[in-house]
Order: structure tokens, then C-alpha cells, then sequence
């Protein structure tokens, strides 16, 4: 069932063997974990080489403060012509959660990558605008860390 | 129109002029229509808009942060809450994500029945759409026949879970219940009595005066 998505990531392999650390193949889905450097020639080699044309989403996971590295970052992947699906991992630590932004291969990453930045705190160099899309510009912390409470530290005032 | 839109800079460009030719107003909170909460930042150059930066967070409800603190299961009345319009659609993505992690095998009957639930929801869902949209361009009264129809299906949807914006009615493996006796003869009469009903509307929109008027403003 998913033979044909290891074929990209053969592909991928072929074209530079330190863009693959690690796949994963599981209920029918094709993980690759990308080593950060690399993303950002990943995703314009599988965009204009292999058809993935459209990000249909990106978005962070926290996989927990006692977890090293702690963020992940993940790049799903669709084509509108071949109709697969294929995504892409990158594992950021809590010291340095930083990875190159993919807005210029795709526009659409600019509010994505914003929200993971707003709610998790994993930035994005060379975004064209890196701030809060969701919360308030003032907003202490990043909520969807695994470490923020549910209710905040403190009520929050709109003022 | 066109002309306008070629002037129109692009988003990462920043377009910052002294104030004696542009001004900088605020839009919303509340959009006149109000489906969803958004304020714009307009930047205007006369009467023209050169730039629009949208505020978006004011629907935000936090419910990715919500599900942490919540079991699988109790995880499902969350999804209720997500889209309004379709709360079973919401039930549905949800249960089958978990149902794909866990390699569970669903009855063919609890199947068949998220398959009809989802698509009356669909139905009811649409109505809405189409009663709102037309109430945003002055047609007040297909939006009354709109939520007429639509309650018909929000009362089937009550009989088969006991809610009726927010049935929860989807289960991981299966189903909340059964659907209930005479579940079968409310469902056929709503489907014989409904496309009776998409012509009236239909007709609302073309042949009323206002259903005539829409195409020649478009025109």
C-alpha cells in the first residue's frame, strides 16, 4: 500500500543521503524524519521534482518537556496530480527550536508557520512576519506546551 | 476592478506612507454579517483599501489545549463544539482518527448509520448556509424556509442521540445507540417532503422579484 510513497523517499535518498535520518511506516502513512537543515531542499526537491505541490498542512507538536528533542514540526505533504500524501518530520530541541521557513515555496506556510510559533514557540527564520496569529500580541508564554496549564498563570485581561 | 487589483501590493511588501494620504482603520470586532468574529486592520489610500492585516484569533477556543486534560472518549463532546453546523462530521473525523490508531474494525451497522446521520447533518448544515447567504444579499424569508426544513432534521438527529446542536453521537467503535423505533418512517417522510421543499426555495430565489434583481446587479 505505501510502496509507492517509499518510492519518493528512495528519490529523496538518491539525491542527497543526508536529507533522510529516518522513515517511518505506519497504518497506511509514510513518515520521514528530515535532519532541519535540510528541509527546506526537501520540500523544493519533492515540490518541484516529485509533484508535491500543495502543503496541506504544517503544524508543531510538543512531545513533552522531559522529551529530547522536544518539538517536532511536521510538513503534510499532497499533490493535486498524483494524489499522494507524504509527511515530513523535523525534531527541533527546547534550546534552539528554530528551523528555516518554507513561505517561499508555499504562501500558504505564512499564517501556519505562524500559529505553530504563537502556540508553541518554534521559530521560523526568514518568515516574512513572524508574530502571534491567534492570541494576543502580549500573550506570556506559548500555550500548547505540554508544561503551559490549562487555565494560564494568571487571569488574562484584554487590557 | 481590474486595475485596482493589479495595484494592490502583495502581502510581504510593506507599504508605509506618511498619514496625510493614508489612513489606518479598524474593522470589526464584529463583521457586519457576524458568522465568525474578525477584526481587519484596514490600511486606506483615499477610499481605496491597499492593505488588509486580519485579526483572526478571536474565535480561537483553545480546544487542541482542552484535549490534553480530557480521556479519548470524553474527547468526542469537544467535537460537537467545533462546527456547529456539523457536529457529526466533527464526531466522525475524530472517532475514526482514534479508530485508526487502535486498528479497530467498525459493525457494518454503526457504519451505515454514521454514513445517514452525517449526511442529513450535511443537509442541515447546507440549509444554513444557503438561508444565511441569501438573508447577507436581503432575502429575508428563504432563510425561515431554510431553518424550517432544518429543524425537521435537527429533530431526527435529537430522536437518534437526545441532542440536538450537539448529539455526541458517535462513539470510538461504533456508536452512542441504536437509532430508535420509527426512526425509519421519520427519515422517508422527511425525504419524500424534502425535495418539494428545494423548489420552493429554488423558486424563492429565481422567480420572486428580489430572485430577479440579483442577477441583473450582477450583470
Amino acid at each position: 500500500m505505501t510502496e509507492k510513497l517509499h518510492g519518493y523517499v528512495e528519490k529523496l535518498k538518491q539525491e542527497n543521503a543526508g536529507w533522510v535520518t529516518d522513515i517511518k511506516d505506519e497504518l497506511g502513512e509514510v513518515t520521514v524524519i528530515i535532519p532541519r537543515e535540510g528541509i527546506v531542499d526537501v520540500c523544493r526537491f519533492l515540490r518541484n521534482s516529485e509533484g508535491f505541490d500543495l502543503l496541506s498542512d504544517l503544524c508543531g507538536a510538543d512531545r513533552g518537556p522531559e522529551e529530547e528533542p522536544r518539538f517536532e514540526v511536521n510538513y503534510h505533504l499532497f499533490s493535486t496530480t498524483h494524489h499522494d500524501r507524504l509527511r515530513l518530520k523535523v525534531l527541533l530541541s527546547e534550546d534552539d527550536p528554530t528551523v528555516s521557513t518554507v513561505t517561499s515555496l508555499w504562501r500558504t506556510a505564512d499564517w501556519h508557520e505562524r500559529e505553530t510559533y504563537d502556540l508553541l514557540g518554534v521559530k521560523f527564520e526568514g518568515h516574512p512576519d513572524l508574530r502571534r496569529i491567534l492570541l494576543p500580541s502580549d500573550f506570556d508564554g506559548h500555550a500548547l506546551r505540554k508544561d503551559y496549564p490549562l487555565r494560564g498563570y494568571e487571569p488574562y485581561s484584554m487590557n | 476592478m481590474s486595475t485596482a487589483l493589479k495595484d494592490i501590493p502583495s502581502q510581504f511588501e510593506v507599504m508605509d506612507k506618511p498619514l496625510e494620504s493614508q489612513m489606518t482603520l479598524s474593522m470589526g470586532p464584529q463583521h457586519p454579517s457576524t458568522h465568525g468574529v474578525l477584526r481587519l486592520d484596514l490600511r486606506l489610500d483615499g477610499e481605496l483599501v491597499v492593505k488588509t492585516i486580519p485579526d483572526i484569533g478571536y474565535l480561537h477556543t483553545g480546544m487542541e489545549k482542552l484535549f490534553e486534560y480530557k480521556k479519548y472518549q470524553q474527547g468526542i463532546v469537544i467535537t460537537d463544539r467545533m462546527d456547529y453546523l456539523n457536529p457529526l462530521g466533527n464526531n466522525l473525523a475524530y472517532v475514526m482518527a482514534a479508530e485508526k490508531l487502535l486498528q479497530l474494525e467498525i459493525p457494518q451497522r454503526a457504519q451505515v448509520i454514521r454514513v445517514l446521520t452525517c449526511e442529513l447533518q450535511r443537509i442541515a448544515s447546507h440549509l444554513v448556509w444557503l438561508g444565511t447567504h441569501a438573508l447577507d444579499i436581503g432575502a429575508m424569508s428563504v432563510f425561515f424556509y431554510c431553518f424550517r426544513h432544518r429543524e425537521k432534521i435537527l429533530n431526527l438527529i435529537e430522536a437518534a442521540s437526545g441532542g440536538r446542536m450537539t448529539p455526541s453521537y458517535f462513539r470510538i467503535g461504533g456508536l452512542m445507540m441504536d437509532l430508535p423505533a420509527g426512526f425509519e418512517r421519520r427519515c422517508k417522510q422527511f425525504l419524500d417532503d424534502f425535495p418539494e421543499a428545494l423548489s420552493t426555495l429554488k423558486h424563492l430565489l429565481r422567480e420572486t422579484p428580489f430572485g430577479r434583481a440579483v442577477p441583473r446587479a450582477l450583470a
